[in-house]
């Protein structure tokens, strides 16, 4: 292998806190030490479940239950087991970053915007209540409209209602705007 | 008198890389600060050494997933984790005559009070060890074999993948005591099919005292050993399940941490192999100039190829605290005599009584070093 400079230097972590999603896990943030942007039509070529917003310049994909979003010089995780989890996954995205960026040159970047999820996976970052206020029989069949683009995000009653959801609503507004759906 | 020479390096290794220092006061002067829990950039600069130095320590030994690394204060809090943690009442195990007494007592107090039953497998003067005698030892119930990698009375390496095999044809575990083995010798958890094991970070890691670990293969559950705060999940009553936090209550050793970081730092570049080669001509020459002398007697095996940089011996018409006392004294010679907390060892060697003398080497211990030694030890004629 040519020895060449790194795409990224370091990836420090800034932010962790308990998960609002899942039990027992953690969100974080880290700083990237340059901005991934021109990366990312590569990563969404490489990343085989990316979803790509390019007008936003947000990539956003999954590894087992973890929820990774890059966007700008930041990286945000939800669903990481621990914090020896948040060191690994900083570590796998690093060589995720460095790698595709050394090797750009034998990758076709794809500009496409992409949505790579499914209904299941969205109503699973829903507040889960079936409480119909939305207009919805279940949370799950709003999650399938959602995806479809035909309901708005802000829809959901519980998530836009007090201060229990105010977390997760964040990081579903962060998605739905990753995902180009109607926030 | 020359200057000092040190040749006690299977006590604790001296001196240290100055990068090891250098990362110790820079770690106590520039981040200072405990674990992080989403609180501040420096505590989680303090959290990143820690990962950083668990990364290390997973190169070191080959081991995938450097969660399975979790750091205790040193290779005896170490082996009382993994023993305590693994054994039930009325488990047995299969042991060794070479064992410390980290281990020895650590069984024996489990004997006591948790109906915990050891056999100790026994090698003759040499350090030998018949495997079938491994084989005669299990009964229904042996959970575990638990023995060092390297004496660290005679330095004989022991046949560590025959003796797992044997474990495992009987479903046995193996916990492995590393102390005087890692850093000097390739330690590979995989090849060495070794379920638990632990290490001292002060001794060939480099690293300063106050500072171990253990690996625990994924799969294996172990109790706790202490309980206390992790940072996480923290309004549950027990301690949690995921690796390292199960067994890192309460704040860390993060300066040592620091240390021993750079000191895996060095031995991993520098290649355990290649140190292993110069440290194995060093064995050579000081085994070939201790076997010339003939009013010495000289225990373990006399072959450099299987062991590690540790000499037992006893210089005839004199006792040993006389001989390392003298050696101090006259020549700035510093070695230990005793029975250095390996009382077995000694009687497998025939020198329970009186003990021994015990010179060690290390990574920067050179032939001259040794010439001087053997010099001195000629003068007790």
């Amino acid at each position: 292998m040519t020895e060449q400079k790194l795409f990224l230097e370091r990836v420090s972590l800034i932010y962790m806190a308990p998960c609002v999603i899942a039990n027992n896990n953690v969100r974080f943030e880290a700083e990237f030490s340059s901005d991934v942007k021109e990366v990312m039509p590569y990563l969404n070529t490489v990343i085989k479940n990316a979803t790509y917003n390019p007008e936003r310049e947000i990539i956003f994909f999954t590894k087992g239950p973890r929820m990774i979003t890059l966007r700008d010089r930041k990286l945000a995780v939800q669903r990481a087991d621990d914090q020896t989890d948040a060191y690994k996954i900083i570590d796998f995205v690093k060589d995720l970053i460095n790698d595709t960026y050394a090797n750009r040159e034998s990758i076709t970047p794809s500009y496409e915007k992409k949505v790579r999820t499914s209904a299941l996976e969205i109503f699973s970052y829903l507040p889960r209540t079936n409480c119909k206020l939305c207009g919805e029989p279940t949370c799950l069949a709003f999650a399938v409209k959602l995806l479809a683009g035909e309901v708005a995000l802000s829809a959901c009653v519980p998530l836009y209602s007090g201060e229990k959801f105010s977390a997760r609503k964040k990081e579903m507004e962060e998605l739905v705007e990753t995902m180009g759906l109607n926030s | 008198m020359e200057k000092e020479i040190y040749l006690d390096w299977s006590a604790t290794s001296y001196k240290k890389p100055t990068q090891v220092l250098d990362a110790m006061i820079s770690f106590i002067e520039d981040v200072g600060v405990s674990s992080g829990r989403g609180a501040y950039k420096r505590a989680f600069a303090a959290d990143n050494i820690v990962y950083e130095c668990r990364k290390e320590v997973a190169r070191l030994f080959s081991v995938s997933d450097p969660a399975r690394i979790a750091f205790t204060s040193g290779a005896t809090e170490s082996i009382n984790l993994l023993l305590k943690g693994f054994l039930q009442p009325g488990d047995h195990v299969v042991t060794t005559s070479l064992e410390h007494n980290a281990v020895i007592r650590t069984l024996h107090r489990l004997k006591l009070t948790r109906d915990v039953d050891y056999t100790i497998v026994h090698c003759d003067s040499g350090g030998h060890f018949d495997l079938t005698d491994f084989k005669k030892s299990v009964r229904p119930n042996t959970k575990l074999f638990a023995l060092n990698h390297a004496s660290n009375v005679i330095g004989r390496i022991l046949p560590i993948r025959a003796i797992t095999k044997i474990a495992h044809e009987h479903n046995a575990k193996i916990m492995l005591d590393t102390a005087q083995s890692a850093g000097s010798l390739e330690v590979n958890v995989a090849e060495l099919d070794v379920d638990l094991l632990a290490f001292a970070g002060h001794k060939s890691l480099l690293g300063p005292q106050g500072v171990g670990g253990v690996y625990i293969r994924e799969g294996i559950t172990l109790a706790t050993f202490k309980e206390g705060g992790t940072g996480s999940d923290s309004k549950s009553r027990t301690m949690p399940e995921n690796l390292p936090e199960r067994f890192e209550a309460g704040t860390l050793n993060y300066p040592g941490i620091a240390g021993l970081k750079e000191g895996l730092k060095y031995i991993n570049s520098r290649g355990v192999t290649s140190i292993r080669k110069a440290e194995l001509e060093v064995i050579k020459y000081a085994l070939e100039r201790l076997k010339a002398l003939e009013h010495l007697t000289l225990y373990g095996s006399g072959n450099a190829d299987d062991t590690v940089g540790v000499f037992a011996l006893n210089v005839k018409g004199y006792e040993p605290s006389v001989v390392a006392h003298t050696l101090d004294i006259e020549h700035g010679i510093m070695v230990r005599s005793g029975l250095h907390c390996a009382p077995l060892a000694h009687e497998s060697i025939g020198t329970l009584d009186g003990g021994a003398l015990r010179a060690s080497i290390g990574y920067t211990t050179t032939k001259h070093e040794i010439d001087v030694f053997i010099d001195a030890l000629e003068k007790l004629r």
